[in-house]
């Protein structure tokens, strides 16, 4: 099983030149890398000079980039849902149901479980050693993190419904010497349990520090810092940790960094200076990859 | 008629009140089962119908699998209005 970066932070602040750096140095030191954009604003084609799709390309020896189109992948999962409801199509008349299909993929929530969806194949591929993924700004990064412990919650709470429901139709079928209902036969319990082993098996995933590592890129503005700090808490509150602090365009020996190092205790800094113009280009991306400092603590 | 088939007849009645009793008995708690269903499948397809509900992902993967539930919601939408008549005939006679 590979590792895998998720590189976080707020727009601008430099994740999809980071995540490039790091997917260069990782390819570099032999490891068979994928470079993966969650971001629907994708710009690795720009700091690679070259086009990309959702199919990963080997860009270098170890190295394969892809940008994954969240609308696809939301495209797919909706086709294979309508797919199953065949049966459910006479209904539609009172619940609207292809209506309603149409206009879904602006439903809330429905953008984060794409990225959902797509994270989490990430973590079924065994074809690479190591997973870099370029996420969107934070706000729909945090939500896509939320959503394992968010869905866990309302399953959760619907098994226990739909076992307090089985249960009442039994205690009654008993007394009326009918057949009773085992909960493991029940379709709906059936799959809200294969949903809940798969929330929990992506909330595990992200817990372990050894499977995933959170970078978390920041600048030495203030603005960039208190909003990281921010980040910090909410992935506390769902168990996940930040395991290293990238400080883009920052100095080794500014008085920020040894601010960021106290905030950020418990994980690893790195520092990319500022070269003063955009990383583009194979060479440009070497040369810079190597130059990744480490703060020392 | 001999007497083990008037014990037979006899059997047969006293089941068959049992099982009336039983029902009877029962029939309030299977109106409460009745309702959770409808509220489990309100509570995930509500949006359909303009009511909040759980995140789209839970909704649609169980949307399969609802058919039975999803009957019970449109016949409770079509029979809606005389609730009042449902319960009464479920307490039984004042």
């Amino acid at each position: 099983m590979g590792k895998i970066q998720i590189f976080i932070g707020k727009g601008g602040v430099g994740k999809s030149t980071s995540s490039s750096l790091f997917a260069v140095r990782s390819s570099e030191e032999g490891t068979i890398t994928l470079l993966d954009s969650f971001d629907p604003a994708h710009n690795l084609h720009d700091i690679f000079e070259t086009k990309f799709s959702g199919k990963e390309k080997k860009v270098l020896n170890n190295l394969f980039v892809r940008e994954t189109d969240m609308n696809k992948i939301s495209q797919s999962y909706m086709k294979s849902v309508k797919k199953n409801l065949k049966s459910l199509y006479h209904y539609q008349q009172a619940l609207n149901i292809d209506k309603y299909f149409n206009i879904l993929k602006f439903a809330p929530g429905m953008e984060e479980y794409a990225a959902w969806l797509a994270l989490e194949a990430c973590y079924d591929d065994t074809h690479f050693d190591h997973i870099i993924i370029d996420t969107p700004p934070t706000a729909l990064t945090m939500k896509t993190l939320a959503l394992s412990s968010v869905n866990l919650l309302w399953l959760r709470q619907l098994e226990a419904m739909r076992k307090e429901i089985i249960e009442k139709k039994n205690s009654v079928g008993r007394i009326r010497k009918e057949n009773l209902d085992q909960l493991d036969d029940d379709p709906v319990y059936i799959r809200l349990q294969k949903m809940k082993t798969r929330y929990e098996k992506m909330l595990r995933e992200l817990q372990d520090r050894e499977r995933t590592e959170i970078v978390l890129i920041l600048n030495e503005d203030e603005l960039s810092f208190s909003e990281s700090i921010q980040i910090k808490e909410d992935l506390t509150k769902l168990g996940i940790s930040i395991a290293r602090v990238i400080i883009n365009k920052g100095e080794i020996s500014s008085i920020r960094t040894k601010a960021i190092a106290r905030e950020f205790v418990e994980s690893e800094i790195d520092i990319i200076e500022d070269y003063g113009q955009s990383i583009t280009g194979f060479d440009d991306l070497k040369e810079h990859s190597q130059q990744i400092q480490r703060v020392e603590k | 008629m001999n007497k083990t088939n008037f014990l037979v007849s006899i059997k047969g009645f006293l089941n068959g009140f049992a099982q009336a009793m039983n029902h009877k008995a029962t029939s309030q708690i299977a109106y409460e089962i009745t309702e959770m269903e409808h509220s489990f499948a309100l509570m995930l397809y509500g949006n359909f119908v303009g009511f909040p509900s759980p995140p789209m992902a839970i909704a649609l993967e169980l949307l399969p699998v609802m058919q039975g539930d999803l009957e019970k919601i449109l016949t409770r939408a079509s029979q809606t209005g005389n609730g009042l008549s449902e319960l009464a005939s479920v307490m039984g006679e004042p």
